[in-house]
């Protein structure tokens, strides 16, 4: 009996233990976790970083870049510690970093002045300067003062001393509009403020201003002029400064071979003259006539012991350069040549200093860092002699980030990093020996204009994949596609066993690297490009242009990198504007999918190159065009000879000319063999108070034989639209992309149809008022023709509260900031963003429709448009529409809000027919939300969930195999894919659908079948017998 | 043994004549054997035609209420119609498809329906019937419209322009612009 109860016991005990184990050992697929997006945060490119490794040996990266961002980047993996993303009308000036506080001048006549702790990015304290009438531009400066936590800095038009928690300056010194002010170098007691002086008709020609001033009192104890044809920037003259000897000024004059040296505050001498022998290197006069100076430190006043410069020098064709330390002796100045190495294929020379622990005691190693600049990646440290210290090899192709640019040194621990800089936006950090980064980060996205997707060929399972291989024929008819799919499924069958009945490993096909952390892991340059996509269209190559140079490849479905391109023109990126996919591949064409990039050089001129989509290959050269282009654009023609889609290139001037790519004569004619003619519209920037239509005339036929990349069309001026007196022009918007509508018309309650006015033509222009405002004008492309026109009379449009717009099908969405109006009488209810939505109709009336086959802009008829407004809940960065493929999904609208969140909301709600009264039965009948004034910022409805997502400021959406799914791009500073059905995932089986159960009964029911219909046929006969 | 305690007749006391086989059945009552095996005069013959006249007449009388029988049952399906609404639900369909269908199989089977009043026997003369079957095709049309009326009150008929939507053509756009 005992015995019997603990085998029971037993028993239980081992089943509780297995499924305790069987639950313990379960996990979830990345997909099955609903990990549906991917997201980069990202700083920009750096325009000065300084690392610094304080007294407890932390080292703290900082970093300010082009795209206006603080950030503190993790020394040993690159991540982003913390970053502060300014306005993008306060411009970061300056970055200086004392001990644990980090500190930035930022804005213009209006400026800024913050100190963060740099260990968590939190501001300590600011202090802000109102607008001056008498600022100069580019003038600007702060810095720490020693021994002290107080701050000196050029606001506006003045210098101020501010000490923490300032709620006004110490002491404010105005400085009158002399000179545009960029430097300060501190001393003990003084401080010397030098800028670029203003020329007058007395002293016309540039020359430094130099203030000296008491830093206890702010009075000025002496002001002068110094070094004239100078301008603080230049690589003909350098600041330099130290604690022990004081700051100076090294130029050399124009045409002149010795340098001339002024010490900040001496008068008399103003200046010695030294010659280049003086440190020991072999310059002839010839040679120091093209001889350039440069500063090392991206923060002099960090590390200012002796101060350093440096000199590069082209003799025999071999470039040198030598850095200069500067010290005194019994009150006299010496030059010393610290080091001085060949610097060939323009090395760049960068240097950095930190506090290098060793021994418990801290001690100061300046050493500088050369850094090859061309070819694989090579770099040398030196302290004080020509051996270097350290050194660091590494493979390194420049047509994937462009050449290095920048350099800073910092250590970890006592070993060096390199933190290398390229053109293209690349920021890495090698250690000696290694041959890789030990981390880098892509900053080139940050700085993308323009993305497009590109659709990934069918994977290897898929049935076009099959038919290619065997007989194209069956893609003809569903049957055949359908018995083929079969015969795929069951062949995939047949593998299924030997696969370990797919538990192992099998629904992670997608084996790329996440990216939403830092890409630690990720080969500098991606080793295996994307070249398939999945069956559902989720996976595809979102291939982006940046403004840095760069063209990157990315999977839409993981981040990955699949390639990047470094485009440059004479050693200058180009700047990317566009990007196009000038051909698709076929499925069952054996042609590649090609790209076609178009930019500008550093001159402005015109650059088109064209790659292989998939790998990034460049295909031929990147031809620079004899032109400026304003605009490029798809033309709905492909050349025959190459199937490439045509792009058109409005070239600027007063009479502006089209010229086409790919330039040959076949393009031209196909061109011209156009039905419809070609009409673009000139000058809808902002700023401009005028919009200018054109039409594209074709020349004869010998000048289309004769056709070659110079060659472009005339054009005739066929219309000008001028916004009104006193109005200009804010933004403008139109449709990105060719618009699929699934319904020409909105059925209403009672089944009739207001049929919707689609005009690919238009354009929506805002423009800002003079006397308060903002005006609205839907103008057609074609005819220049006014459609539609209001006045927000409360509006506001400053660069703080920018307008926005989106149109999609018949609606046009914008948003702008409401204030109290500058109208007499026009006062909003309320204050804030407000969003409009204006739909177009063909007609007021129902069942009203234009019946002809064609639409022409020429046509007199007007739409009719119903508009509505709500009250925006956040501002917005960005607004944009989903895609799905036949637009049979109801879409979404998205929003990138300035807080870092991609909002959807649904498109219903954007309505302008949602009732304000309680709906009538019709009204319910077409299902009609009543009207609610406010946009809900639902949580639920954020996209970006958790993520920050910063500076959107591109919101782009394609369409997946799926009708319910459309993907979801947005970059700006951060980039975020995701995947939305705005509908709900109508085409797809959810995840608690069991297929077993499916089998089962299918199988349960035929063998049903089977058994029962024997026992069935006998009973008939044996009634029929009865 | 039969007999016990219940009433019962006893015919045979009133017909002598007894019918083939031991057991002898009465005549039903009105039963003339006479005229029923044809053995009877001409008298008898008169008297035939004036009860034949009667019968048509009779029987267009049937053939009538036969006729008008389906509208009897409109204002019961018209009532039906109301109480499931105009709604789309499996109620309001399966009403409405009965009030479809009814009529229809109907008509169908008017040749069926009115075949036994036509023709009393086989040798016995062809009633004309027509206006009957008109207005029994015309009520079951009105039951038909009344059916479609229904159709069209519950939003099934593709009558309105929005029904049409999805089959008129995009427009060409006779301009390009960028």
């Amino acid at each position: 009996m005992l015995g019997g109860h603990s085998l029971t016991r037993a028993a239980l005990a081992a089943v509780l233990a297995a499924s305790s184990f069987s639950t313990a050992v379960q996990g979830l697929f990345p997909d099955e976790a609903g990990r549906i997006d991917w997201y980069r945060a990202q700083i920009g490119v750096p325009k000065s970083i300084v690392a610094h490794t304080q007294e407890d040996r932390t080292t703290n990266i900082l970093a300010i870049t082009d795209r206006n961002v603080l950030a503190s980047l993790k020394p040993d993996s690159g991540e982003i510690a913390w970053r502060q993303i300014f306005d993008p009308t306060e411009r970061i000036n300056a970055l200086k970093v004392r001990g644990s506080l980090a500190l930035t001048h930022s804005g213009g006549s209006e400026a800024h002045v913050r100190v963060w702790d740099a260990q968590s990015g939190a501001l300590a304290w600011g202090f802000s300067q109102p607008p001056s009438p008498s600022y100069k531009a580019n003038s600007g400066a702060a810095e720490f003062l020693r021994k002290s936590q107080d701050v000196l800095a050029v606001v506006g038009d003045s210098l101020v001393r501010l000490s923490p928690n300032p709620s006004k300056p110490v002491w404010e010194l105005a400085l009158n509009g002399t000179a545009s002010y960029k430097r300060l170098v501190v001393q003990e007691s003084v401080a010397f403020v030098i800028g670029d002086a203003v020329r007058t008709k007395r002293q016309p020609k540039p020359r430094l201003h130099v203030i000296e001033v008491s830093l206890k009192t702010g009075l000025v104890k002496q002001q002068y002029d110094v070094g004239t044809e100078q301008a603080l920037g230049r690589s003909s003259n350098v600041v330099v400064e130290s604690n022990e000897y004081g700051g100076y000024i090294v130029w050399r004059d124009d045409k002149n071979i010795v340098w001339n040296v002024h010490r900040l505050g001496m008068q008399e001498p103003m200046w010695d003259i030294y010659h280049a022998k003086l440190v020991q290197s072999e310059l002839m006069p010839v040679d120091m006539l093209t001889s350039t100076l440069g500063e090392l430190d991206a923060d002099p006043g960090l590390i200012a012991d002796k101060p350093r410069f440096t000199l590069t020098y082209t003799k025999d064709t071999k470039v040198k350069t030598i850095v200069i330390e500067m010290t005194h002796a019994k009150d006299k100045l010496e030059l010393r040549k610290v080091v001085g190495f060949r610097s060939d294929s323009a090395i760049v020379a960068g240097s950095g200093g930190a506090t290098l622990p060793s021994s418990g005691a801290s001690q100061t190693e300046r050493a500088v860092v050369a850094v090859r600049t061309s070819g694989d990646i090579s770099w040398r440290t030196y302290a004080n002699s020509k051996t270097p210290t350290h050194s660091g090899e590494f493979a390194y192709d420049t047509a994937t980030y462009g050449p290095v640019t920048a350099a800073t040194l910092y250590y970890a621990g006592s070993e060096p990093r390199v933190l290398i800089q390229t053109s293209g936006g690349l920021v890495a950090a090698l250690a000696p020996g290694s041959n890789a980064p030990v981390w880098f980060r892509d900053e080139s996205l940050a700085h993308a204009t323009d993305m497009t997707f590109l659709e990934l060929p069918a994977p290897a399972s898929s049935a076009e994949h099959a038919a290619k291989a065997t007989d194209p024929s069956i893609l003809a008819s569903p049957m055949s596609r359908y018995v083929l799919r079969w015969v795929e499924t069951a062949k995939s069958l047949a593998a299924w066993p030997a696969s370990g009945f797919g538990l192992f490993g099998g629904a992670s096909s997608d084996a790329e690297p996440g990216s939403s952390s830092q890409s630690t892991l990720e080969a500098l340059v991606p080793t295996t490009p994307l070249t398939e996509g999945d069956h559902f269209g989720f996976r595809k190559l979102s291939i982006f242009g940046t403004s840095t140079g760069v063209v990157a490849a990315l999977s839409s479905q993981s981040g990955a990198r699949s390639w990047t391109h470094y485009l440059a023109d004479n050693g200058t990126a180009v700047a990317i504007d566009r990007v196009f996919i000038s051909r698709r591949s076929q499925p069952l064409a054996n042609t590649a999918s090609l790209l076609t990039v178009v930019g500008r050089t550093g001159h402005g001129n015109a650059v088109v190159a064209t790659l292989d989509a998939l790998t990034g290959e460049l295909l031929g050269d990147i031809h620079v065009l004899p032109f400026k282009k304003v605009k490029a654009f798809e033309l709905p023609t492909t050349e025959s000879a190459t199937e490439q889609q045509l792009l058109g290139l409005a070239t600027t001037g007063s009479e502006p000319r089209l010229a086409i790519w790919p330039a040959t004569a076949d393009a031209a004619k196909a061109f011209c063999a156009l039905p419809e003619p070609v009409f673009f519209d000139l000058g809808a920037s902002s700023g401009s108070s005028q919009l200018r239509g054109y039409r594209a005339e074709c020349p004869a036929e010998a000048e289309l034989d004769a056709w070659k990349e110079s060659s472009a069309f005339s054009t005739s001026r066929s219309w000008t639209f001028d916004l009104p007196k006193g109005e200009v022009l804010l933004a403008a918007s139109e449709y990105r992309g060719a618009q699929t509508t699934a319904l020409l018309g909105r059925v209403l309650g009672d089944r009739s149809v207001l049929y919707k006015y689609i005009n690919p033509h238009l354009v929506t222009l805002a423009s800002r008022r003079d006397a308060g405002g903002i005006g609205i004008y839907f103008v057609d492309r074609v005819s220049g023709r006014l459609l539609y026109s209001a006045v927000h009379e409360t509006a506001s449009a400053s660069d703080k509260q920018p307008f926005l717009a989106t149109q999609s099908e018949n609606r046009v969405i914008y948003q702008f900031w409401q204030e109290s109006g500058s109208v007499e009488g026009a006062q909003p209810r309320s204050k804030g963003y407000v969003t409009v939505v204006a739909e177009m109709f063909e007609s007021d009336k129902p069942d009203t429709r234009d019946e002809s086959k064609a639409f022409s802009s020429f046509d007199l008829s007007l739409p009719h448009v119903i508009t509505t407004a709500f009250m925006a809940p956040e501002p917005a960065t960005a607004l944009g529409v989903t895609r799905t493929g036949s637009q049979i999904t109801t879409r979404d609208v998205l929003f990138g809000l300035s807080s870092g969140k991609l909002l959807s909301l649904p498109d219903q709600m954007f309505d302008p027919r949602r009732p304000k009264k309680a709906p009538t039965k019709d009204e319910q009948a077409e299902g009609l939300m009543p009207y609610m004034p406010s946009l809900p910022l639902d949580p639920k409805r954020v996209l970006s969930h958790g993520n920050v997502v910063f500076g959107i400021a591109h919101i782009k959406s394609a369409p997946t195999h799926l009708e319910s799914t459309s993907l979801v791009a947005s970059y700006g500073l951060d980039l975020f894919f995701t995947h939305t059905s705005p509908s709900g995932t109508f085409d797809q089986l959810s995840p608690s659908f069991s297929k077993v159960n499916l089998v089962v009964t299918t199988l349960a029911l035929v063998i049903g079948c089977l058994l029962g219909g024997p026992m069935v046929r006998r009973k008939l006969t044996n009634q029929a017998w009865a | 043994m039969a007999s016990g305690n219940k009433v019962y007749a006893d015919f045979t006391s009133l017909v002598g004549k007894p019918s083939r086989g031991s057991k002898s059945v009465v005549d039903p009552l009105g039963y003339d054997q006479a005229i029923a095996s044809g053995s009877v005069s001409s008298m008898s013959l008169a008297h035939g035609k004036t009860d034949e006249e009667g019968d048509m007449a009779l029987r267009a009388k049937k053939a009538w209420e036969v006729a008008m029988g389906p509208g009897k049952t409109l204002p019961m399906q018209a009532f039906m119609a109301w109480m499931s609404g105009t709604g789309v639900s499996i109620f309001s369909i399966l009403i409405t498809g009965m009030i479809l269908m009814t009529p229809v199989k109907t008509i169908m089977s008017t040749k069926q329906t009115f075949a036994p009043l036509e023709r009393a026997g086989k040798s016995a003369k062809k009633l004309d019937l027509t206006m009957q079957k008109a207005a029994f095709v015309a009520i079951n049309i009105a039951g038909l419209i009344f059916g479609v009326y229904r159709l069209s009150l519950m939003g099934l008929l593709p009558t309105a322009s929005s029904d049409w939507l999805s089959f008129i053509p995009a427009k060409q756009y006779m301009e390009f612009s960028a």
